[in-house]
């Protein structure tokens, strides 16, 4: 996949230094995924490059709005390996740099002209913001059922996963109903899967990364895997498990054998999803060509599985 | 010939209904696959993913009891048992065996519907955004949708049949409970389920409609008390409603399906709940004022729904969001208060009942 460069200073105003020193770091270190993922489908439905570019853009400034307030909320020090910008620049600054790239993202959008896309987008803003203000409200449940936690990740992770698939369709004016149908679940199976498995590095579960281990669950956050691992248990065990400080304590706590286990049921209950999502991908391949299905469905490899390509 | 896997299916496939309704094949059954994407749901409910498999071989007694939805049969037997005691007091059950018969009839009427509209519920897709209320029979592929509407509308027959007799001799049930109930079917038949006046059926229902059924089949006539019995037995169920529709309140707004709780929100719905239950309390307060006999009664039970009404008032203070165990937590405990309020009002009755065979 080649690199897209996501925004050129002229993108900001030249005078607001901060600002646009803010927006260099926090564009610097990220993957990307979601912006490549809008180029495999703009290559293979031929779109236009500036239209490619306002895409790849568009998600991006929204992904990384949402990592400002993010991390806000959820009192995160680092981002992408440096100081997060709250702690940097002020939570009253990270605020308003997330705003301001919401705000980019309407100007630029409703300069294209497609009221559908712009719709379509606003919608998915609210979802995201919809998401976040869930998550917040599960935060010390230890209580938390793995469905519940699946309907907050739908609204906050899927959303763009979905939009990534479904906005090049609309920015060409496609908005045949079966098409955007499939495409909408296929998204919210990739944003499962992409959060479960991100869950998973929590317990050092194919963290080639590297990332910081219970993270979530120290932040008294019982994410996927903790509320999976946990459901059967008895609330008293539940709460006795959110104040662990280690994995090998968690393990331990869950009991001899049972961590094991439960990751197997976990990941055979994902490769189901896996499944769907690949039933789902074959229901547009002859839309969107053999070529581009194959790299979808590719994509669990790497976004569940964590297999380096 | 469908293979087994998954399959997706747009309503207008000429293969749909045979697919939806489990008619497409001898041994293999398609069950509707759930999904959390809810929002946009008139779309979503027209093209459904359904997993095809074998045909699990299941008994007939299992899956039909799988299929009975049994845990909502106190709306039914609640109003039943309260006029059955209050009309054996008064002296005026005139035939036990008819009375016997219209509350089988009644029994069976209600786990009909139950099931009629769990096979509509599916058909409409709308299980496959609320997943976790799906019959359990149809879930599992025991029984299949045209086979258990059968099962339903034989259960509904049988209820016709066994209240036929108190029909016979008290016309006056067709004319009170007949019209609602064909309205209702029509209603359930056209999906109008998450429709605000389909609430007020459920209240009609259980509440005054089928108190004053009772009332007359057991012989007591047209009686204003049986009405207030069922206002307050109506009350609780539609209570019990309003709870069922709060607690999926999220799903509900962003499949945007229309009942009272999505109306008034998240916060708004809470104070509807308070309102409902203090309403319940001035109404019970009203109807043992005028009509029990016995102060100790009045106070008691009284003073049991007003300690409930002081809970539920705190616990949803509390609750501070739609999701999560915290939400779970005030479904449970106020779905237990109804029953704590039914179990000791059933207890009075009892208790009078037995008083009242003492002195006889």
């Amino acid at each position: 996949m080649r690199s897209i460069k996501i925004y050129d200073s002229k993108d900001f105003p030249a005078y607001l230094p901060k600002l646009n020193l803010l927006y260099d770091e926090l564009f610097t270190g990220g993957k990307g995924f979601r912006a490549q993922l809008v180029h495999l489908f703009c290559v293979s439905l031929k779109a236009p490059e500036n239209t490619e570019k306002l895409l790849a853009q568009t998600v991006e400034f929204i992904h990384n709005a949402s990592l400002l307030h993010d991390d806000l909320i959820d009192k995160s020090a680092q981002r992408r390996g440096k100081t997060a910008a709250w702690l940097k620049y002020t939570p009253e600054y990270a605020v308003l740099a997330g705003d301001y790239l919401l705000a980019r993202v309407m100007v630029n959008l409703s300069g294209f002209g497609n009221i559908r896309l712009v719709q379509y987008t606003a919608e998915v803003i609210s979802d995201l913001l919809e998401g976040e203000w869930l998550q917040d409200s599960l935060v010390g449940d230890a209580d938390v059922q793995l469905t519940e936690l699946d309907r907050v990740h739908n609204l906050k992770t899927a959303s763009l996963f979905k939009w990534c698939m479904r906005a090049p369709f609309l920015a060409l004016k496609n908005e045949d109903k079966n098409l955007h149908h499939s495409l909408e679940e296929m998204g919210t199976l990739l944003g499962q899967l992409f959060q479960r498995s991100d869950d998973l590095l929590d317990f050092d579960v194919r963290n080639h990364e590297g990332k910081a281990l219970l993270g979530d669950l120290k932040s008294g956050y019982f994410n996927s895997f903790a509320a999976f691992c946990t459901q059967d248990l008895g609330s008293e065990k539940r709460r006795a498990l959110k104040q662990v400080q280690t994995l090998p304590e968690f393990v331990s706590a869950l009991g001899a054998g049972q961590f094991e286990s439960r990751l197997a049921e976990f990941d055979r209950m994902n490769q189901a999803k896996i499944e769907l999502y690949l039933h789902h991908v074959n229901q547009i391949e002859a839309v969107i060509g053999a070529e581009l299905a194959g790299k979808m469905k590719s994509l669990p490899d790497l976004l569940y599985w964590r297999k380096a390509k | 010939m469908i293979a087994n896997g998954y399959l997706t299916m747009d309503r207008k496939h000429p293969d749909f209904e045979k697919v939806i309704w489990g008619r497409f094949s001898n041994d293999k059954v398609a069950l509707l696959e759930g999904s959390i994407n809810a929002s946009g749901a008139t779309e979503n409910l027209e093209r459904l993913t359904f997993v095809v498999k074998d045909r699990p071989r299941t008994g007939l007694i299992k899956s039909g009891i799988a299929a009975l939805k049994i845990k909502n049969l106190h709306w039914v037997l609640f109003p039943m048992l309260l006029v059955l005691v209050k009309n054996i007091i008064d002296e005026t059950l005139q035939d036990e065996i008819l009375a016997l018969l219209s509350v089988l009839g009644a029994v069976a009427l209600q786990l009909g519907v139950e099931m009629a509209n769990d096979v509509q519920d599916y058909v409409n897709g709308v299980d496959r955004i609320h997943p976790q209320s799906a019959n359990r029979a149809l879930k599992a592929g025991w029984l299949r949708p045209y086979e258990m509407q059968k099962f339903s509308y034989v259960l509904i027959a049988l209820g016709c049949f066994l209240g036929l007799p108190s029909v016979i001799f008290f016309p006056e049930i067709l004319l009170l409970v007949g019209p609602f109930l064909l309205l209702s079917l029509v209603g359930l038949k056209r999906g109008a389920k998450y429709q605000i006046w389909s609430e007020i059926f459920v209240f009609l229902f259980f509440g005054p409609l089928l108190t004053l059924g009772f009332q007359m089949s057991f012989g007591g006539g047209f009686d204003l008390e049986a009405v207030f019995l069922g206002v307050l037995t109506g009350w609780l169920v539609w209570f019990q409603v309003h709870l069922k529709n709060f607690r999926f309140l999220m799903v509900n707004s962003q499949a945007s399906f229309n009942n009272s709780m999505t109306r008034l929100g998240f916060e708004g719905a809470k104070r509807a709940l308070v309102y409902w239950w203090i309403l319940f309390l001035v109404l019970s307060g009203f109807y043992l004022s005028v009509y029990a006999t016995d102060t100790l009664q009045f106070y008691g039970l009284f003073t049991v729904e007003m300690i409930l009404t002081i809970l539920i008032f705190g616990w949803t203070r509390k609750l501070m969001s739609p999701i999560g165990s915290q939400m779970q937590e005030f479904i449970k405990r106020a779905n237990l208060s109804v029953m704590i309020v039914m179990g000791c009002w059933i207890a009075v009755w009892l208790f009078n009942y037995l008083q009242f065979q003492t002195l006889a």
